[in-house]
């Protein structure tokens, strides 16, 4: 269970509380980091470090729900689970309409902390890798030349090597030629993982 | 038949009566000395009348001399008697003018005693005889002194004494006594004095007849007497009446009316009053014997009561428990005032008693009603800190939960960090209490009991009321000021009671100064305004009181917010002004509104 590199980053400013969890977490194996209040987080944390934040609500200064807000406006996108000491409805709400992992009381079994931290992680460490492959995808297609883009891109609308050729006034071997580099440089055997591969980077078939 | 004897003898007959109504008037009362004056006088002119009598039967001349002795001695006495009666009766006129004519006409009975034969006469030297009525009566012939005249001062006195006291009578509104008497004497001493000079100067042919000019006194005297007599006749009927229609207020009011003698030490009850301590009618009543009825522990407050009251003059004023003749434990209250004599000597007690049971019973529920209410009033406060006070207590519940948690995975490792595990069972202990000191901060508020009035250290108060809303006032965005001097004394009150009053107060304050985009301070000030007084403030940095409010403010069920109950303030208002306290709210100069309120310092200072 241990995940290298993901570390928990927990916020509170009841220090009893912060050691209580912080030892619990640890003790599942957990690497955790703690920080006594939102702005200390904000200013220590290491920017893009993989993992995700454990925090309060109320706290003196700096609440749990304006730090997510901040957090979300630097487009830092930790995954964030809320603690709280006492839990209204209304509050819960707009923590989970704001992108919030999970809400939970501090009374709340272990269980549900445990596996609460585990689903944020995982979405960390999925998200990380997504934003990884979609900027791998997009420096793929940078790789291409702006010819071989143009013949990509009329391939996708499924025009012929022959009317490709035509349309830019090159010969169908020219075309046949930039469709093999294209397909290795973007790393496809296929046409239809052409098109999937596009999709994916948001590329469409246009004129 | 003798007229004369006759006459003489019935105006005899009538001064006698008189004389002697008038005395037994005057045994009977003892303090009357008018009628004691007048019985004399009645009685002098009776002796007169009867010297009169024998002289006119005089058959020498020694006898007449001596029999007018007797009569100038009845005179005499007469006149001192009538002086005395004026000044008595229409008690006025000039004590020294009384005194006078005493002394003059004593002093004219010596030298009258000493000359021989008489002051009037030089010599007697026979005795003639005239008619009068058809009787053959005797007059005196001889000659007579220049010095008669001088008899005359006496009774001219008189006269003056009489016009010296009616005058004040008359102004004084006492017009009738004034004239019939002033008018009757002067006029009748005058009509002796022309009488007498007239016999001397021999121009009338008459016997003394100083009797008969006593009569013209008689008949308005007999008049006011019998006016006096209806006047008695009417305040005793009025009395009567008077005292049933007491008797009929006294029964219906329930009301006890008493009159303590302190010189025979008897007390005066009436019917209610004997019936309450279960009196006969006749049974002899005093102090222990009221105090049989009273209940043991109440009776030394009451002797001291009375005590007081009596050295001192207060006003008695006391309340005590009783039993009744049913035999049940009642209430009752005694306010009674002691009237003192001339020297300031304390002579009687009177008052009322009234059964107050009823009103006890009343302000016991009162109470009782207060109480509830202010517990009332205690737990929906408690509802408004009610999430600031679930996060307080589970911060240490999450802390000790995650702590025995982790505990039980520490001890799963092989092997196991009991370090660390050791550590964490301290930090479960004091976390543990934690949690304790929040819920018992409730439950003092939660309790249900009566007042208890103690001695209270106000700061320690204050800073425990603090920390039970620090947690609201930190989640409000809000600050929390207090100032509270050092040797601040200790006030008379309730705990529980003052906690909801500063709670209330705090919490009104974080909820005028709500959503307000500027600065939050609350502050909670402590000081001494008086020996004897300590005024706290809380004062918001809100918007302050419309003034429109401000006069309803403490009122019952008023209430500027959306939720709750409006009872907070009156019942603080309730709390603070049973124990002597004023509780007020003004609106600060800059911005804001203070409420204060004051607390009596206990007796014995300690300072907190």
């Amino acid at each position: 269970m241990i995940t290298e590199d993901l570390t928990v980053f927990v916020v509170d400013d009841d220090a009893s509380f912060l050691a209580g969890v912080s030892r619990l977490l640890r003790a599942s194996g957990f690497a955790v980091e703690t920080f006594p209040s939102a702005e200390r987080f904000l200013a220590q944390r290491p920017p893009e470090a993989p993992g995700c934040l454990l925090t309060d609500l109320k706290m003196p200064g700096m609440s749990g729900i304006e730090l997510q807000d901040a957090l979300a406006r630097s487009g830092n996108s930790l995954p964030i689970v809320f603690l709280t000491g006492e839990g209204d409805i209304p509050t819960s709400v707009e923590a989970m309409r704001h992108g919030a992992e999970d809400f939970l009381t501090k009374t709340a079994p272990k269980e549900d902390l445990i596996a609460a931290v585990e689903r944020a992680l995982a979405r960390d460490s999925f998200e990380r890798a997504k934003r990884a492959h979609t900027r791998d995808l997009g420096a793929r297609f940078d790789m291409l030349t702006p010819r071989e883009s143009e013949v990509l891109r009329r391939v996708l609308i499924g025009q012929l090597n022959k009317q490709i050729a035509a349309a830019l006034g090159i010969h169908e071997r020219s075309v046949k030629r930039h469709r093999t580099s294209l397909m290795r440089k973007l790393e496809v055997q296929s046409v239809a993982e052409l098109a999937l591969l596009a999709a994916e980077a948001g590329i469409h078939g246009a004129t | 038949m003798s007229w004369t004897s006759v006459v003489w003898s019935a105006s005899a007959g009538v001064c006698l009566a008189l004389a002697a109504v008038h005395l037994l008037v005057w045994a009977k009362s003892r303090e009357s000395w008018a009628n004691l004056a007048f019985a004399i006088a009645a009685a002098s002119a009776a002796a007169s009348a009867v010297s009169e009598l024998a002289m006119m039967h005089a058959h020498t001349p020694e006898e007449y001399s001596a029999l007018v002795h007797w009569l100038h001695l009845a005179v005499g006495v007469l006149i001192v008697a009538l002086a005395w009666f004026v000044h008595l009766y229409l008690r006025a006129g000039r004590t020294w003018l009384v005194w006078l004519v005493c002394a003059l006409r004593a002093a004219l009975a010596v030298v009258d005693l000493l000359v021989s034969p008489n002051l009037d006469f030089k010599q007697i030297t026979g005795l003639h005889q005239i008619q009068i009525w058809g009787e053959t009566v005797v007059v005196p012939i001889g000659e007579k002194t220049p010095w008669s005249v001088i008899f005359q001062l006496a009774p001219l006195l008189l006269v003056v004494l009489v016009i010296d006291a009616a005058i004040p009578a008359w102004r004084r509104g006492d017009r009738r006594r004034a004239g019939v008497v002033g008018g009757a004497i002067a006029g009748a001493t005058m009509s002796g004095m022309a009488m007498t000079i007239m016999l001397h100067r021999d121009m009338l042919a008459v016997p003394y007849s100083v009797c008969m000019v006593f009569l013209i006194i008689v008949v308005p005297m007999a008049f006011e007497l019998s006016v006096d007599m209806v006047r008695a006749r009417q305040l005793s009927v009025d009395l009567e009446r008077s005292q049933e229609r007491m008797s009929l207020a006294a029964r219906a009011a329930q009301l006890g009316l008493w009159e303590w003698d302190l010189g025979r030490d008897e007390v005066w009850a009436n019917e209610v009053s004997r019936e309450r301590i279960g009196a006969q009618a006749s049974e002899r009543v005093d102090l222990e014997r009221f105090l049989l009825r009273v209940h043991p522990g109440d009776r030394e407050s009451i002797r001291k009561g009375v005590r007081s009251a009596i050295d001192g003059g207060e006003v008695l004023r006391l309340e005590y428990r009783y039993v009744a003749p049913d035999g049940s434990e009642r209430w009752a209250a005694i306010q009674g005032q002691v009237e003192c004599g001339p020297n300031h000597q304390p002579l009687r007690v009177r008052g009322v008693s009234l059964d107050i049971t009823d009103r006890k019973q009343a302000e016991r529920e009162r109470a009782e009603l207060h109480n509830e209410l202010a517990h009332l009033g205690r737990t929906t406060t408690l509802n408004a800190l009610a999430s600031s006070l679930a996060h307080e207590i589970n911060q240490p519940l999450g802390a000790i939960l995650r702590n025995a948690e982790a505990a039980e995975l520490l001890l799963k490792q092989s092997p196991p960090d009991l370090e660390e595990v050791a550590a964490i069972v301290v930090d479960i202990r004091k976390d543990d209490q934690r949690a304790a000191a929040v819920i018992d901060r409730m439950r003092t508020l939660l309790k249900r009991r009566d007042m208890r009035v103690e001695a209270i250290p106000l700061s320690q108060l204050a800073k425990d009321v603090a920390d039970l809303v620090k947690a609201e006032v930190q989640s409000r965005g809000a600050t929390l000021e207090l100032e509270l001097p050092a040797g601040l004394p200790r006030v008379r009150g309730d705990i529980v009671h003052l906690q909801q009053v500063l709670l209330n107060l705090l919490l009104n304050g974080l909820d005028a100064m709500n959503g307000q985009p500027g600065a939050r301070r609350l502050q909670l000030r402590a000081r001494v305004a008086d020996p004897q007084t300590v005024e706290v403030a809380v004062t918001d940095t809100g918007p302050g009181i419309p003034p429109e409010v401000l006069p309803r403010l403490f009122d019952p069920f008023f209430t500027t917010k959306s939720e709750g109950l409006g009872m907070g303030l009156s019942i603080a208002r309730a709390s603070i002004e049973s124990l002597g306290g004023r509780i007020w709210a003004e609106n600060q100069a800059d911005a804001g509104a203070t409420v204060r309120f004051t607390l009596r310092v206990a007796d014995q200072g300690g300072a907190t």
